[in-house]
């Protein structure tokens, strides 16, 4: 039970196989005996899922909808505001804050559609991270092979609904940390347009950068996730007003009005072979046979770097005075380097992304949605520090991001839709589409999931 | 494209920025500290470097916030 997908729990919960609190149950059972392997939780609301739980078993014993996430086990990457308890960040400092006053605003929506939260989820520090590593609080692991990193900065996220602890997640995307982990674990992760759900709540990372998102084991979940917490919040200044535009109902209805097509140049280098094979395999699925180049999307990725160093390093610059013995030594030394920055680096890669946001604009007047790797390789061992590419060894954490930074930078929506290997560890693609057309990348992955191209089965042994 | 291969700016010297802007905003990096900030520094100026080299019209503003 589970290992069922969200829209298949709520469907059995609905016609009373299972009560949300059986369910409940058994999903912290779950956690209890994978967690102390996987480390993918910080802290479990063992007492709040309950009394959610209790909420929908009510609600059906009413005769009221329970919502369309009813019973829905979830948990959040440890950024997010949870009431009651600091919001980590996945750092040492923040714990020794005052308890979060009320819950982020996408929590408080997934609430509202009848989800039951089970807890918060490791992360890398402060989310500049793309290996789940984390000095603090240990690495998570990847439930494919726990010797293997799951990804960051979301790691927590990816491990726990790849190993069915929970059927979806919640996690940030800054420069990939939802992408990376969904394609270390072998997820199905969605990083909306910049600006459309909502970040009030969440600890932040690069204001100009940061994106939340879900990660699921179906494209159909991620869009019932996704339409559940649509819509605009005055509390997050970069949240946009439009109304919600809900996709679930649009999924499965085919693809024949899209214009698909593989990005080249940039994108066809600096990855294994597992990485191409994987894009070569959706594009056939998809009989995408037409190639575009993203202009400048080395540069992109070079000025989204330049970014993230300067507003992170910002973010922290207080903390770095006063308390940088306590930060993870592989977040510290950077964010240090970051506050050093010329002004003129910061702002020439802003200007830059002006120029770049236009001219990818113009290919989305060309193609509809866009495939390109997810990430150079499959999950790296936990402590790698280099990675060999095309038999030049490199630098892993600065080459994990290379696909997903320059997408990112300008806010586009993606979904990284999963590809299994047999016998060995998952990889993903990334489905881009133009600006505000979620639509779009979630329709193609649900077509890939319904032809079995992408897939994600929950990985149900024990740990 | 890897950073470790960008030119870092013509005379960049990363021992020269950390010494002299750390204290103009009163961070004090520790020796321990040292060795890392500048690595990393050196890594941000290749990168920096590359986007600097692209010619941008005067009239280009920076774009944080996106509409389509």
């Amino acid at each position: 039970m589970i290992g069922l997908t969200a829209q298949n729990l709520v469907a059995s919960i609905k016609r009373r196989e299972i009560s949300a609190t059986e369910l409940t149950q058994r999903a912290l059972k779950r956690i209890e005996a994978s967690d102390p392997v996987l480390n993918a939780f910080t802290d479990v609301t063992t007492e709040r899922a309950l009394r959610e739980a209790a909420a929908v078993d009510r609600k059906l014993a009413a005769g009221d909808d329970p919502g369309p996430l009813a019973g829905v086990p979830y948990a959040v990457k440890n950024l997010f505001d949870i009431q009651g308890l600091p919001t980590l960040a996945g750092s040492k400092i923040n714990r020794g804050y005052p308890p979060a006053r009320r819950d982020a605003t996408l929590i408080q929506r997934l609430q509202a559609a009848g989800a039951v939260l089970l807890g918060g989820l490791n992360m890398g520090e402060y989310a500049y991270d793309f290996t789940g590593e984390n000095s603090h609080y240990g690495p998570t692991r990847n439930p494919h092979d726990p010797r293997y990193m799951a990804g960051g900065s979301s790691g927590g996220c990816g491990a726990a609904v790849a190993a069915a602890q929970v059927a979806l997640a919640l996690g940030s995307d800054t420069n990939g940390s939802i992408r990376v982990p969904s394609s270390f674990c072998g997820l199905f992760g969605l990083k909306p347009t910049y600006g459309r759900l909502s970040r009030a709540g969440a600890f932040p990372f690069c204001t100009s950068l940061d994106h939340l998102g879900p990660f699921a084991r179906s494209a159909y979940d991620l869009a019932l996730a996704y339409d559940a917490m649509q819509g605009s919040d005055p509390l997050d200044p970069a949240c946009t007003t439009p109304p919600p535009q809900p996709v679930f109902p649009q999924l499965g209805t085919g693809l024949k009005d899209l214009r698909i097509a593989v990005a080249n140049d940039y994108f066809a280098h600096g990855g294994t072979p597992q990485a191409y094979a994987a894009v070569a395999q959706v594009a056939s699925a998809l009989r995408a046979t037409h190639v575009v180049s993203l202009p400048e999307a080395a540069r992109a990725r070079a000025a989204a770097f330049v970014v993230t160093n300067c507003e992170g390093a910002h973010l922290h610059l207080d903390r770095l005075r006063q308390r940088a013995a306590d930060f993870d030594p592989d977040v510290r030394d950077r964010l240090l380097a970051g506050a050093l920055m010329p002004a003129n680096w910061y702002l020439q890669a802003q200007r830059f992304r002006h120029w770049y946001h236009r001219e990818v604009l113009k290919v989305f007047e060309q193609v509809d949605v866009v495939l390109a790797p997810a990430t150079p390789c499959s999950a790296p061992e936990i402590g790698q520090k280099q990675l060999v590419i095309e038999g030049v060894t490199v630098m892993l954490r600065p080459n994990i991001g290379i696909y997903t930074q320059p997408l990112s930078f300008i806010g586009l929506p993606i979904v990284a839709a999963p590809i299994q290997e047999a016998g060995g560890l998952p990889i993903a693609v990334q489905v881009i589409a133009a600006p505000w057309r979620e639509d779009r990348v979630l329709r193609v992955a649900a077509e890939l999931e319904n032809q079995g191209v992408a897939a994600s089965p929950a990985v149900l042994r024990d740990f | 494209m890897t950073p470790e291969f960008l030119a870092p700016p013509p005379g960049f010297d990363a021992q020269a920025v950390l010494d002299t802007v750390a204290p103009a905003l009163g961070l004090s990096i520790a020796p321990e500290h040292r060795p890392g900030t500048l690595l990393f520094l050196d890594l941000s100026a290749r990168m920096a470097q590359f986007v600097m080299e692209f010619e941008l019209a005067d009239d280009l503003e920076p774009a944080p916030v996106f509409r389509p």
